[in-house]
């Protein structure tokens, strides 16, 4: 009689004789993991992209250059938006465009016709711009001549806000044509961005398009930066655009702000 | 579809520590990936097995933590505490 299997309350006869305590059923256990040592780290791993954005982000305040990220979903008009806003920019302030595709550089060719300086970045199979490129690229400008410098970003609204590229503001653009619902389904690139224009307004009348939501979105995920509609076809509010635009150069050279909340760690659990 | 560009920059990290602990390799790799971070757990899942092979993250296990915040951490790995 034991108490290893209950048998102390049993009567048959088998468990009066010495007998095995196996289980019929053995559940099967992994085998014991082996010993390991736990290593905290607590490391970024946007660190080595974000490492290379700080570098550009303080090599551009030593230049007394702004820098401006410009993102969209393909198609929504940065092109286009930039070859009719920075000419009246340029003029009194000499600003050059790094545009970054997978491939071509008819957006470069299209902003020089508009007059403006400008590079093409071919990204090939890489979805974003990151800091490393903008740091290659920068050298081919004359950058001690600049005031400003645009980056008009890969067309993708998922992995550019993911990558810093030492800018001092980023701009996100969302066209009419796209819906309402986009800053709700790309999140990161509107809570980020330091001012949102919505463009392409002149198709509002012609699409099923609520201007009220689509602010109501755009809100939910930024509740400060301020949202611009405007059409390039009609001119309707490029002006207020401009406006914006102009308060972004007239920004303090020591309020430049370092860093960014992604190189933070977490905290210890 | 960054998430194999940010494995490969993981898998880089991860070296660095091994080299500096001494260690041969990991067995557990732990990251936290906030849910506003941009980067997506399941497409990061297997980049992180396709850029972990022939490295000595080999067969490492990845653990995901996430929450609501824009952070992507390396938080911890596991090495074997006897060198094999």
């Amino acid at each position: 009689m034991c108490t290893d299997c209950g048998c102390t309350t049993a009567t048959h006869p088998v468990f009066l004789k010495p007998h095995s305590h196996t289980p019929l059923l053995r559940l099967t256990l992994p085998p014991p993991a082996p010993e390991v040592r736990r290593i905290s780290v607590e490391a970024s791993i946007f660190e080595k992209n974000q490492r290379k954005a700080v570098q550009n982000r303080t090599w551009f305040a030593e230049q007394k250059l702004l820098v401006w990220n410009v993102m969209s979903s393909p198609g929504a008009g940065k092109t286009t938006l930039l070859c009719r806003v920075l000419p009246d920019l340029a003029n009194e302030h000499p600003l050059a465009v790094i545009v970054g595709d997978q491939e071509t550089s008819i957006d470069a060719e299209r902003l020089q016709k508009a007059g403006l300086q400008s590079i093409q970045i071919n990204t090939h199979a890489a979805c974003h711009l990151d800091a490393s490129r903008i740091a290659e690229a920068v050298h081919s400008l004359p950058i001690d001549q600049l005031d400003l410098l645009v980056i008009e970003n890969v067309g993708n609204l998922v992995c550019p806000a993911v990558f810093d590229l030492g800018e001092t503001k980023k701009i996100a653009l969302l066209s009419t044509a796209e819906g309402e619902e986009k800053p709700l389904k790309y999140p990161v690139l509107f809570h980020d961005a330091d001012l949102v224009v919505i463009t392409k307004s002149d198709l509002i009348p012609h699409l099923d398009y609520a201007v009220d939501v689509v602010i109501q979105n755009v809100r939910s995920q930024n509740p400060t930066a301020p949202i611009v509609f405007c059409s390039v076809r009609t001119g309707e509010g490029l002006e207020t655009l401009i406006e914006h635009l102009q308060s972004f150069l007239a920004i303090p050279e020591n309020s430049l702000v370092f860093g960014d909340p992604r190189t933070a760690a977490v905290p210890a659990r | 579809m960054h998430e194999l560009s940010l494995a490969l920059d993981l898998v880089e990290q991860v070296i660095e520590v091994l080299r500096r602990e001494q260690a041969d390799r990991a067995v557990v790799v732990e990251v936290w990936i906030g849910d506003a971070c941009g980067v997506d757990s399941e497409a990061f899942a297997f980049a992180f097995t396709e850029a972990t092979a022939g490295t000595a993250l080999d067969g490492a296990q990845l653990r995901v933590l996430t929450g609501p915040d824009h952070r992507f951490v390396l938080t911890s790995i596991e090495v074997p505490s006897v060198p094999d």
